[in-house]
């Protein structure tokens, strides 16, 4: 049992508390604000400092995506084949990778890892905590969603690099339309195909299609989809969500915005900017920030939620962002995304308020263990 | 005459004044700067609220304007990737002044940058100093010309030459290029027949300018130090990701470093050691460093942030400001122009609402000589 005493808590689905205790025991929170501390407890003194529930980044190549590694550990798209439903992000996790170490250190414990954009259908999604020994002890949920993507990726990867459909965003819908109708007709009796199992639990609203979508025609389309097949969806990037926000609240679809601490490399992300999460927050969007890690590196994750308060996102919708909109986005909110009795013990305590620029992460706990300190 | 009053400023070269005015000519030079100045008859007043004024930061390592924003392949002319040895093209030549980026660089109160071409070819081409001057000809930007010549070294001309199966496949083709082509201009006789490939290398081999070598793992960065010592030449070393490894042989040779981007991915092997050691590292030996974009790489409107996620490495927040002003002018050759505040110099000021090195501050206003070029 540990007692983390006298630190400013932000439970986020709660005001913040100053002075305030967490209790921690068999790797859950087991009672937080002003609490008898039970003799047994271990007690650690975070006088002055910030306790945070773990970040949480929903759209991260963590683990499976080389940075500095060389061609070899690459491991992000799977682009022999146009859609490729039946390969998972877990067989490409490497627990050792440098990418989860960047993520405890930057105090993000959970995170969701994907294959690229390459294809239009990419595969199958996992959540992970970000400590482990093997990807299969640090899964969270599995499947979380089916990876698909519009626009510029799959027709620079197919049509421009590999002469073959699709080579447009009208192929790209196609066959993103024709794989969801194949596994409308698929019947495990005439073969088993666990690509299309997954694709079937899509059908069946147990996962949702996640779509990478930058510009706003391309988020158009993949509602205008999901609304065909009637299936459960997030949109994946929305850079250019911003300019049609009314619409996008109104279908109701989480958005998870980035990456956006870079620059306008790609035609498709021509309208990048910060204002972005806060215009789509306003509107009444559940919106959340993701870095799409390496593109901006987890290290500086808790940027990304300070610059969107400097462009005029609340401090407190960017804090949701961060942490309870993405557990609610990939269906984990019951273990993960605030400082609540009975949740995971994933903890981060903070030097400072982490929008500030000098502020450090001390300590981060994953299920209770204490998984980086700062030496 | 404009008369900015009410102002905390920090001059970089002399320290701050808690509460003081600076007086802009109509020259668009520094007139006066002080805690008591005296604001003379007619001049306009600008108050500044009691909030931070510094000078223009200033961008010792950037493609602004080469890569375009938004744009992909139609807007990228920051690399002439044709031939290992491209000293003939000047970065002059690609700058697109109307491209966004130099709006958002202008937006995060850079005023001058060092526009370098990328570094694919061994000899890259000549590279430019520019103001962010609101402007719609190239040449309208210009502060110093040429500034030096850019040369790559490591894994980016490996791959696209080797890759392609030609020379330069290996660090050792690519140090063979560089030589040759150093042996060739200076060996060049105007008077058979004008060539601009070995013209451009003309001020690098006399020692007047320096040769800009982009250079990220530790081999390389010495490689680029036994050539300087071989050819006797200037040094500045752009990127430097490895640096701290060799910190003080950089030191001892007396290289000028364009220190990062440090908030960037690991893209390349050659830059997996990326981090904010690298400039703490490199200013704790007296290296003399500045803490730069790479823009687009870590877009220019961030400069700011990453002096400060230095000064959470450690480095005092004075040196910290001053990697982003006074002492990348002095790589670039501009510190008589920019880069602090002091009387005589360029106009180039920012307000900002708070702390210039914390990332949620915002830049009130930007201004080249004497010129707002973004208000907030």
């Amino acid at each position: 049992m540990l007692a983390i005493t006298n630190a400013k808590v932000y439970p986020i689905t709660g005001k913040p508390m100053d002075g305030a205790t967490v209790l921690i025991d068999g790797g859950k929170i087991v009672a937080v604000g002003r609490v008898e501390i039970p003799s047994s407890a271990e007690t650690l003194d975070a006088s002055g400092q910030y306790l945070f529930p773990g970040f949480i980044d929903p759209h991260t190549h963590v683990g499976l995506w080389g940075e500095g590694d060389g061609h070899m550990a690459y491991d992000g798209n799977e682009w022999t084949q146009v859609t490729t439903p039946q390969v998972r992000a877990l067989d490409a996790i490497n627990p050792h990778h440098i990418s989860f170490a960047d993520a405890r250190s930057a105090g993000v414990t959970t995170v969701q890892t994907l294959p690229g954009s390459g294809n239009p259908i990419g595969g199958e999604m996992v959540v992970v905590k970000t400590y482990g020994r093997t990807a299969d002890e640090m899964v969270l949920r599995r499947p979380s969603g089916l990876k698909g993507a519009f626009g510029e990726n799959p027709k620079r990867l197919h049509g421009q690099n590999n002469k073959r459909t699709p080579s447009t965003r009208m192929g790209v819908a196609a066959v993103i339309r024709q794989h969801l109708i194949k596994a409308q007709e698929y019947k495990p009796e005439n073969g088993r195909d666990i690509g299309l199992e997954l694709t079937a639990m899509v059908l069946r609203r147990e996962i949702p299609l996640r779509l990478h979508a930058h510009r706003a025609d391309d988020i158009v389309t993949a509602i205008r989809i999901a609304k065909e097949f009637d299936v459960d969806l997030s949109i994946e990037h929305a850079t250019s969500g911003y300019m049609i926000a009314d619409f996008l609240a109104e279908a109701g679809y989480p958005v998870n915005i980035g990456p956006t601490l870079g620059s306008r490399t790609k035609l498709e992300t021509a309208n990048l900017t910060f204002r972005a999460a806060g215009i789509l927050a306003k509107a009444g969007c559940r919106v959340s920030l993701i870095t799409d890690h390496p593109f901006v590196p987890l290290t500086f994750h808790r940027l990304i939620g300070a610059l969107s308060v400097r462009e005029g996102m609340s401090e407190e919708d960017a804090l949701k962002a961060m942490t309870i909109n993405p557990a609610l986005t990939l269906g984990v909110e019951a273990r993960v995304g605030s400082i609540e009795v009975g949740k995971d013990a994933d903890l981060v305590l903070w030097s400072d308020h982490p929008f500030k620029t000098r502020a450090r992460v001390l300590a981060t706990y994953i299920n209770g263990n204490c998984v980086f300190e700062q030496v | 005459m404009l008369a900015i009053t009410n102002a905390r400023i920090l001059t970089v070269s002399h320290g701050e004044i808690p509460s003081g005015t600076v007086l802009v000519g109509d020259d668009g030079r520094i007139a006066a700067v002080g805690a008591d100045v005296a604001i003379p008859a007619g001049a306009e007043v600008k108050d500044a609220g009691g909030r931070t004024l510094t000078p223009g930061l200033v961008d010792a390592y950037s493609h602004l304007g080469l890569v375009n924003q938004g744009q992909g392949w139609a807007g990228d002319d920051a690399d002439e990737t044709t031939d290992p040895n491209v000293a003939q093209v000047r970065a002059l030549d690609g700058i697109y002044p109307l491209d966004e980026g130099l709006d958002d660089a202008r937006s995060g109160g850079v005023t001058t940058a060092h526009v370098s071409p990328r570094g694919t070819a061994v000899v890259a081409g000549e590279t430019v100093a520019i103001k962010l001057r609101k402007a719609y000809a190239a040449d309208q930007l210009v502060l110093r010309r040429p500034v030096g010549v850019a040369a790559g070294l490591g894994e980016t001309p490996k791959a696209h030459f080797g890759g392609d199966k030609k020379y330069p496949a290996t660090r050792m083709g690519i140090a063979a290029i560089l030589r040759d082509a150093l042996v060739k201009a200076a060996d060049y006789k105007p008077e058979k027949a004008r060539d601009l490939k070995q013209e451009a290398l003309l001020p690098v081999i006399r020692g007047e300018l320096p040769l800009c070598v982009i250079a990220h793992r530790s081999d390389d960065i010495i490689t680029a130090l036994r050539i300087a010592k071989e050819f006797n030449l200037k040094l500045m070393l752009l990127g430097c990701t490895e640096g701290f490894l060799v910190a003080d042989l950089i030191a001892e040779a007396g290289a000028l470093v364009a220190a990062g981007p440090s908030l960037a991915p690991r893209g390349r092997q050659e830059e997996r050691e990326v981090g904010f050691h690298l400039p703490a590292t490199l200013i704790r030996q007296g290296v003399k460093t500045a803490i730069v974009s790479g823009h687009p790489h870590l877009p220019a409107q961030y400069l700011n942030i990453a002096a400060g996620l230095a000064a959470a490495e450690g480095v005092s927040d004075a040196d910290a400001l001053r990697a982003v002003t006074l002492t990348p002018a002095e790589i670039i050759g501009v510190a008589d122009r920019v880069g602090s505040i002091e009387v005589g110099k360029d106009a180039d000021l920012v307000l900002w609402d708070g702390c210039p090195l914390e990332v949620m501050t915002r830049v009130a206003w930007t201004m080249v000589e004497g010129k707002v070029v973004y208000a907030c």
